[in-house]
């Protein structure tokens, strides 16, 4: 059921209308528009409507609309209506009224709006409207009418019933087109070149044909183009030869390089059983515009039976058709082209080697992966992140047993860490041990990558493990990155007022401060807020590394519960450090509440104005204020105006938050 | 840091190569290798030449996005307003530091210039099939700005021609080279919620004005460094106001189709590529929608749609209904899955942790959307969204706008592309074009 404007306004409307019709009955001023007319409500309507112009009474179209709507489910108020309009398209009414009328005969106009639509085909104002509607309205009469008024017609109005004709494929049409196809006005040959190709029929394929032999320069690429939609038309209505004969024409003549690849695919999408060799012919021909049109059949041409004839010609080919190839060939799991695809990766073109590992991707398998891995590892750039995404997205059975094998035997530093990535981007569940492992000895890199790794892999069971980990490294970087893995699989348990509860168990057991440190700020991470008692404890220890840490853990809390501590601790801290944590984590914070109101927000932002020094937390501000479009904030955002470090911020958020406010 | 441009192009060189090679075996041995990209940048053989058309909106994004990638050549620009042309061209010749821009008023003048590879376009959704169709016949590949037309049997129409004429297409739909989307879509693929129920896409409601023209209605000669009757091109005649063009001209039904299609494109495609319906549509569909108000801007502020496809999954779409929630919400017989700009979320949570196994279905990966064309331009291989895909996911839009238009449920036949049983609908599944305009097919 459609909406429009809300019912009452409509009754008022409507009533407005009656009085109105009422005032003008009782004053004899009003007159019929049309005895067509029968119901009053749209006597009224279209007696407004007949002075209608564009940036006028508006609100009568949407009268119009509803009235249509409403009476176009019911037949015989669909045909007073239709009739109705029919009557007011030969009224003195403006062109813009008759465009609206027109607008709704589309839809419902039938053989009866016909004439009065054929009186408006030959007028400059009223053509085009016409043609909109006569287009939509089924039958041979109406392709008889739209014929006679292009034969009479010149100029523009005679170019919009061409177009006509074309979209109507009136097959009728086609003498007088052809014509018109040879006259000397280029805009007239033009158009009915365009139509003919629309109209597609046998006529119009032998005509069209006959004139490309014949024409010259854009007449040629015009019928080039009209041509080749003919041939489409036909193949959808199964009549291939002729397409075909089209096909062969166009590769014949001097059109376009376009359409010679149109064709071209057309040939090979027709050729059947022979496609295979008309591919390879232009594949091996050094045509650089055909190869790439060959390239996009292969699908279509090649299966696995007869992809060796293309892996042949892989390597003999120059480097930008050896990308393109591999991509083609990549569609093929078979032993050959993957054999191809690896010998590619020798290639002195690193476009050549990035296109042999994306293929790789797609049809290596467990014995592929050692090769990945030593791409990814000795390459750099473009070709390492296409070495290490083959090497993650390997789909082939057998790769992530490959993947253990090779961590466990490899010898090299560099590829030990690639392997190690490899496990986690795979989510290797059976390599959790290893990872252990590497994240407890050897190369610190390595162990820093397995750590990252175990986020994936390990699960909430394994906590106790993670944290025993974590608490036996030292080295900066790999407890760092430790806590993270500690913060993220403990994420993982369900029930959020849970996910601390280990790490303050281990807590209570450990007495080194180091140690205590670190549980504190993985805390921070998890952000379970039934630890938040045991972090404001924290702050006041007299040990000024627990205090630092509970800082931290408060500032990277991921919610927004301790937002009145870290606000606190930015207004009283003697801490520099602290002071800027405190204060950018309570800006975050701010940001991740909800809100009754925008001034709400703001005024929490307010509070921290007197701490702001910096001008990296006053863009912060400014980036948050335009979620909170209100007056307060845009005052707010034009007291930094004046700030040269952050002028450029506050302008946007200026512009941001007018932008909301007004919308 | 900008590039220099070369006035040798990617086509020539080609070409040059071949002759050269045929005619004389040693030419490779007195090339330098540094012609072949060895010292860094691609050589100008490996660059794509590439032209704008259209800059009042998301054509500048869409340019300076390209621009950045070494292997793209920008070499022209095309704008009907003088003062838009003017904008992009200061762009790119600031880009390169020279002033070797050349600029066109006119597409077809840009056509003509023979050294082109590939185009994007980004112009009001009137001029899609129009402009797209003649590049396509110009042997161009196109990145263009969803939704891919402005009615169905245009876009039934580009999909053809792009297909005929073998050219690589990238709809703007960039969601698809993101990486929640991509998840979120590859997990519902792998039946991680079960058999689908129901499909939510909250899409944005009313009118935004973009361009701070909204309520300029009076009707008056068009500025100087506009021109408004190409601006108009196919479209029906409509008087000049400020509010009926630039980046506005998407709320009057007769340039555009409103938020509804301006966003289809994104979150119904998002729903599409998780439901497998990349290249099908849906078999029926009826929705209402609210029009506050005639004049300019016409097009529905509200929306509600009912779809269905021929597996009986039923989808919403809705703009404006709080309770359907912005973004792509798939809801299974074991949870849901939702995502949106920079969000997704899921039930079980647990769900997001979920790893795509060897064996299972990986939909195509991107998370570059230009470099995704780019890639395309030189393997010849089809992009993450390509022109067939952008069609399917306009179609829910367009038959949309038929239903609320008839007000009644119509029924589609996705394969035909034709309504069924219903000779009015089928009537408005395509546009008629003022003289002299005509729709290549």
């Amino acid at each position: 059921m459609r909406k429009e404007i809300n019912k009452d306004q409509k009754k008022v409307k409507t009533a407005a209308v009656l009085i109105l019709s009422l005032c003008l009955l009782i004053n004899g001023g009003y007159k019929n528009l049309n005895a067509a007319v029968e119901d009053p409500l749209l006597e009224m309507i279209l007696q407004e409507l007949r002075t209608y112009e564009p940036g006028g009474n508006d609100d009568i179209l949407l009268q119009l609309r509803d009235y249509v709507y409403e009476h176009r489910n019911d037949p015989e108020g669909r045909e007073a209506c239709e009739k109705a309009l029919i009557a007011f398209l030969d009224s003195e009414a403006t062109t813009a009224a008759k465009m609206e009328v027109c607008r709704h005969l589309r839809t419902i106009g039938s053989e009866r709006a016909v004439s009065a639509l054929q009186r408006m085909l030959l007028k400059t104002e009223t053509s085009d409207i016409a043609r909109y509607t006569l287009e939509k309205i089924p039958g041979h009469d109406v392709d008889v009418i739209l014929l006679q008024a292009m034969n009479r017609s010149q100029g523009g109005i005679k170019l919009g019933l061409i177009s006509t004709l074309g979209h109507r494929r009136t097959a009728d049409a086609v003498p007088a087109l052809l014509k018109l196809a040879a006259a000397p006005d280029p805009k007239m040959a033009e158009a009915a070149l365009a139509a003919l190709g629309n109209i597609a029929s046998s006529e119009a394929a032998a005509g069209l044909t006959k004139i490309l032999k014949s024409s010259q320069g854009e007449p040629r690429i015009q019928t080039g183009a009209a041509l080749l939609a003919c041939a489409e038309t036909l193949r959808a209505g199964d009549r291939n030869n002729e397409a075909s004969e089209i096909y062969a024409q166009i590769i014949g003549s001097q059109v376009p390089l376009a359409q010679q690849q149109a064709a071209l695919i057309g040939t090979v999408e027709l050729a059947g059983p022979s496609s295979e060799a008309v591919v390879l012919e232009v594949l091996k021909g050094g045509n650089a515009d055909l190869f790439a049109v060959a390239i996009g059949v292969i699908p279509d041409t090649f299966t696995a039976n007869n992809v060796s004839k293309l892996c042949a010609l892989q390597p003999q080919l120059p480097a930008e058709n050896q990308v393109q190839l591999l991509a083609a060939l990549s569609h093929y799991k078979d032993a050959l082209v993957k054999k191809t695809a690896v010998q590619a990766l020798s290639s002195q073109d690193p476009d050549v080697r990035i296109a042999a590992l994306k293929a790789l991707s797609k049809i290596g398998d467990a014995s592929t992966v050692k090769i990945l891995v030593q791409h990814a590892a000795e390459s750099r750039g473009t070709e390492q992140l296409a070495a290490r995404s083959s090497l993650w997205g390997l789909g082939a059975k057998g790769v992530d047993v490959a993947v253990l094998d090779a961590l466990k035997s490899e010898g090299s530093s560099e590829r030990q860490r690639e392997l190690l990535r490899a496990v986690g981007e795979r989510r290797i569940l059976p390599g959790k041990d290893l990872l252990f492992t590497y994240a407890q000895t050897g190369d610190s890199r390595n162990r820093v990558e397995a750590m990252r790794s175990l986020r994936t892999v390990a699960i909430s069971s394994d906590l106790p493990r993670l944290l025993d980990v974590l608490l036996a490294t030292t080295e900066n970087t790999e407890r760092q990155s430790m806590t993270s893995t500690v913060a993220v699989v403990a994420g993982r348990i369900v029930r959020p007022d849970s996910r601390g509860l280990l790490v303050v168990h281990k807590l209570s057991q450990t007495e080194d401060i180091p140690a205590r440190c670190d549980l504190y700020r993985v805390l921070g991470k998890i952000g379970d807020t039934s630890t938040l008692p045991l972090l404001r404890q924290a702050l006041a220890n007299t040990d000024a590394d627990i205090q630092d840490a509970a800082v931290r853990a408060l500032a990277e809390w991921p919610g927004p519960e301790p937002r009145t501590e870290v606000l606190r601790i930015a207004q009283t801290s003697q801490n520099p450090t602290h002071q800027v944590l405190s204060l950018q984590a309570y800006i975050r914070m701010v940001g991740l509440e909800e809100y009754d109101s925008p001034e709400e927000a703001v005024q929490l932002l307010q509070m921290c104005i007197p701490q702001l020094k910096r001008a990296e937390e006053k863009k912060a501000l400014l980036g948050l204020l335009p979620n909170y479009p209100c007056q307060e904030a845009l005052e707010m955002a034009e007291s930094f105006l004046s700030e040269e470090a952050v002028i450029e911020e506050a302008e946007v958020a200026v512009a941001r938050i007018k932008d909301r406010l007004e919308y | 840091m900008g590039k220099t441009p070369e006035k040798i192009n990617r086509r020539q060189f080609v070409k040059r190569l071949s002759l050269a090679a045929a005619g004389a075996a040693g030419f490779p041995a007195i090339v330098p290798a540094s012609v072949f990209g060895r010292s860094g940048a691609p050589p100008p053989s490996d660059r794509i030449v590439m032209a704008g058309i259209g800059f009042g909106m998301q054509g500048i994004p869409n340019m300076r996005s390209l621009l950045n990638k070494d292997e793209v050549q920008w070499v022209a620009v095309c704008d009907l307003d003088k003062e838009h042309l003017k904008r992009a061209q200061d762009i790119v010749d600031e880009f390169y530091g020279n002033t070797s821009c050349a600029t066109y008023h006119d597409y077809r003048e840009l056509y003509q210039r023979g050294d082109l590879d590939a185009v994007s376009i980004a112009v009001p959704d009137h001029w899609h099939a129009i402009l797209s169709i003649a590049a396509v016949q110009t042997g161009l590949d196109i990145f263009a700005e969803k939704p891919l037309t402005h009615s169905l049997r245009e876009g039934r129409a580009l999909c053809n021609a792009v297909k005929s004429y073998g050219r690589i297409w990238q709809t703007g739909s960039w969601q698809r080279s993101v990486a929640n989307f991509h998840h979120a879509a590859q997990l519902v693929r792998n039946g991680r919620i079960g058999k689908i129920l129901m499909v939510e896409v909250g899409l944005p409601q009313g009118h935004h004005d973009f361009a701070g023209t909204g309520g300029q209605e009076t009707m008056g000669p068009p500025p100087a460094h506009l021109d408004y009757d190409l601006w108009l091109g196919p479209a029906p005649y409509a008087p000049y106001c400020p509010a009926r063009v630039h980046m506005n001209w998407r709320w009057n039904l007769d340039f555009g189709g409103g938020q509804l299609m301006d966003w289809v494109g994104h979150h119904v495609d998002i729903a599409h590529w998780g439901l497998g319906f990349d290249y099908t549509g849906p078999v029926e569909i009826e929705g209402s929608g609210e029009f506050t108000r005639a004049g300019v801007w016409n097009a529905p502020t509200r929306y509600y749609l009912r779809a269905k496809y021929a597996d009986g999954t039923p989808m919403v779409v809705a703009g404006g209904h709080e309770e359907i929630r912005s973004g792509t919400k798939w809801i299974g017989e074991h949870g849901w899955i939702w995502c949106n700009r920079g969000g997704l979320e899921a039930y079980p949570t647990k769900l997001l942790d979920e790893f795509i196994g060897p064996d299972e279905k990986r939909l195509t990966y991107s998370r570059d959307h230009t470099q995704n064309f780019l890639d395309g331009v030189k393997s010849r291989r089809p992009t993450i969204a390509p022109c067939e895909i952008a069609h399917r996911s306009a179609s829910v839009g367009h038959l949309g706008v038929i239903a609320i238009e008839l007000g009644r449920k119509i029924n589609f036949d996705p394969e035909s592309e034709t309504i069924l049983n219903d000779p009015e609908a089928n009537r408005l599944l395509a546009r008629s074009y003022r003289s002299p305009w005509q729709l290549p097919q």
